[in-house]
């Protein structure tokens, strides 16, 4: 019997990520064993100090490691790497996170849906999440995935015994499993093709190939990577939302529990959006006259149809899908500027538009705490005289979602716009 | 004709028959006993493709465990019986067949383009090494260490899921909000 | 030796007879069904050009997807059961409070 020889792993690469799912396995015990059943807030307190301390460890590595621009530092045979990308996502997610524990602690007793579990799968969610963010092998981004729609069906079907929720997890729930059966396709045939599954290798794979151009039949081994290619990124618009495959976002985000919506509709996309990132720009950077087209005419169908829809709806939580749907659209446009300053202008973007997207749902919260129904769009008008400070809010975060943004925000939009201009396939939209 | 040959035509004939029975019948433990089928002709494509250790957990795992449990599901609530309603969406089925003739024509183009050409004659080491289970196992723990992990976490949030999904109903029961 | 390009062929057509069954069944155990189906379909591709690459990393694939479709069947069972509870149907027409 030969031994196995354990390869030299780099724990500080998936610190942040070992820190939360730990928190997370203890604090399942902790709520179960220690915590009585009538203070199940405490449960809360717990899973927003281990997001503080995933957060202590995340700058700890940050400084530590000196990881800066241009810092990449893989570890576990190259599926998952440290860089400045990678860590400042995860900083969003974990500003995501703490947020969305903070308005659940009051939402959760108030609706009597309160169990100990939901801040555990909260905090499996975001190491999902963060997952996602430094994964650079498809097997990874998968497992990532996976481990994320898993928690967020459960989450999504929480709210006993409202029947839309239970109808609303499982909707997403087979949904979602048949967006996995195309990305393991997708998976399959880029296997098969490339021969690995790694992305940097993909990369140099396709890189040694003779270029491709349209109109020109590529090698049996390139194609097999661009039909797997767009496999994958049918998965992902599931994922995200996109036009053609978003049907299931309204539905689930009036179903599920508030926070669970607040956390869905920036949590995912954000971390679907950067695997998606790093897919393109590292896997498939050579096959970009084809997915650039592709995206584009993707972006501006899920723009033009998120925010038409989201103008004809009554229901606030039903507006605010359609808007996160037009969102998906503008965010990827940053993806498709493909190039650092596109990276940078989507951080920035999935910032604001998480810090906004949250602040609306937040309000929507405060709301159904005052013994307001905030369900129907009727119901805030004369909200100023009712609750000026909360109308105030809202009317804010209504309007950066409507694209007036915070400078940054705007600043971003415009960034990743001119970079659209500039790769110069702007005749989509 | 080799003798390897017959074997995965007949597995395919078997697996593909699976499929469309899975697909086709109305009652629902009918199409789970055909699915069932489908798996049991592809753990034989899977010894056929090199690979024993595959083939004992899709038996174990597929038809074992997870057709057992959707067996169990479906006659625990008696479901079998629920037809299916008349289509809601029109065009659905037309739009369905128009897409899958789509995937087809696309795989189709896939063995066109790949050709079909024999695999490339393995070494019998390889071949060896390739159906060998320890030879999974040691890349499990060595390459794959990490996912291997994450699908430990992955386990473990299906498993609380499965509880806090039924769990709640007694919660509630003893809070008595519905008999 | 059976050509890879068989199984692929082979593959290809489970996975359109899956998406075939998730279109226009209605009934939610059998979405998850053909659901299951393609999820197969693209193991028995991974393990054909497993074979054709001659590596193991193909293998090693098809492991964790049937890892995580054990997971994924277990939680959507467990919640068929508990809509099941609630009403009883599991036809994804019928359950239809929310409005498409």
């Amino acid at each position: 019997m030969e031994t196995i020889l354990f390869p030299a792993v780099d724990l500080g690469v998936i610190a942040p990520m070992f820190t939360i799912f730990t928190w997370a396995s203890v604090l399942l015990l902790v709520d179960v064993f220690l915590i009585p059943s009538d203070s199940k807030r405490f449960t809360g307190y717990l899973a927003l100090a281990g997001v503080l301390a995933t957060g202590i460890v995340t700058l700890m590595i940050q400084v530590g490691r000196a990881v800066g621009p241009g810092t990449s530092i893989p570890s576990f045979s190259g599926m998952v790497v440290l860089d400045s990308f990678g860590l400042t996502i995860t900083w969003i997610f974990l500003i995501i996170a703490a947020i969305t524990i903070a308005i659940s602690i009051n939402y959760l007793p108030q609706h009597n849906i309160e169990l100990g579990e939901f801040y555990p799968l909260i905090l499996f969610a975001t190491g999902g999440m963060i997952l996602l963010g430094q994964s650079t092998n498809l097997i990874m981004i998968f497992l990532g995935i996976e481990l994320l729609s898993i928690t967020l069906y459960i989450l999504t079907a929480f709210f006993y015994p409202r029947f839309t929720s239970e109808e609303a997890g499982m909707k997403y729930l087979l949904l979602g499993a048949f967006a996995a059966g195309f990305f393991v396709y997708g998976i399959a045939l880029i296997y098969g093709g490339a021969g690995t599954v790694d992305l940097l290798e993909i990369g140099a794979f396709i890189a040694a190939q003779p270029a491709v151009v349209p109109g020109v039949l590529p090698s049996p081994e390139v194609s097999l990577v661009m039909i797997g290619g767009g496999l994958v990124l049918v998965a992902f618009g599931f994922k995200v939302a996109l036009v053609p495959f978003h049907m299931w976002t309204p539905d689930v985000y009036e179903g599920s529990p508030t926070p669970v919506a607040a956390f869905m509709s920036v949590g995912t996309k954000g971390a679907a959006f950067s695997a998606l990132l790093r897919v393109l720009l590292i896997g498939l950077p050579g096959l970009q006259v084809f997915w650039v087209p592709v995206l584009g005419a993707l972006a501006a169908v899920t723009m033009i149809v998120g925010n038409i829809g989201a103008l004809q709806q009554t229901n606030v939580k039903r507006m605010l899908a359609y808007s996160s749907i037009g969102h998906a659209g503008y965010i990827l446009l940053g993806i498709m500027a493909a190039n650092e300053r596109g990276t940078e202008g989507f951080l920035f973007y999935i910032l604001a538009y998480a810090l906004a997207n949250l602040g609306a749902f937040a309000v929507l919260i405060a709301l159904e705490k005052r013994g307001e129904m905030a369900w129907s769009l009727d119901d805030f008008a004369g909200l100023w005289r009712r609750q000026p400070m909360l109308a105030l809010a809202m009317a804010i975060f209504m309007i950066s979602l409507a694209g007036v943004h915070p400078p940054q925000a705007f600043l971003a939009s415009s960034w990743s716009l001119r970079r659209r201009g500039k790769v110069g396939r702007g005749r989509w939209c | 004709m080799t003798f390897e040959l017959m074997m995965f035509l007949i597995t395919a004939v078997v697996a593909l028959t699976g499929g469309i029975g899975m697909v086709m019948f109305k009652n629902t433990v009918h199409s789970a006993l055909f699915l069932l089928l489908n798996f049991f002709a592809i753990s034989v494509l899977f010894l056929l493709l090199q690979s024993p250790f595959l083939f004992a957990i899709q038996l174990t795992v597929y038809a074992g465990a997870i057709m057992v449990l959707f067996l169990f599901v479906v006659m625990l609530l008696g479901a079998e019986r629920i037809e299916d309603t008349t289509d809601k969406l029109a065009g659905q089925r037309w739009l369905a067949l128009v897409l899958a003739l789509i995937l087809l024509i696309q795989s189709v183009a896939i063995n066109l383009i790949t050709g079909s050409n024999e695999p490339p004659m393995q070494e019998l080491e390889t071949l060896a090494l390739l159906s060998d289970p320890a030879t999974l196992g040691a890349e499990l723990f060595t390459t794959y260490l990490l996912p291997f992990q994450i699908t430990g976490i992955i386990l473990l949030v299906g498993i609380v899921g499965v509880v806090v999904l039924n769990q709640r109903v007694r919660t509630a029961q003893d809070k008595g909000q519905i008999n | 030796m059976v050509p890879i390009s068989y199984y692929i062929m082979l593959s290809a057509a489970l996975f359109t007879l899956g998406v075939l069954g998730v279109l226009i069944r209605r009934n939610a155990i059998v979405v998850f069904m053909s659901v299951e189906l393609m999820l197969n379909a693209a193991n028995l591709a991974l393990v054909a050009f497993a074979l054709q690459r001659g590596g193991i990393d193909g293998q090693v694939l098809v492991f964790f997807v049937i890892t995580v479709a054990a997971a994924e069947v277990a939680v959507g069972l467990a919640l068929l059961v508990a809509i099941f509870r609630n009403k009883r149907t599991a036809d994804v027409d019928e359950v239809n409070q929310l409005h498409g």
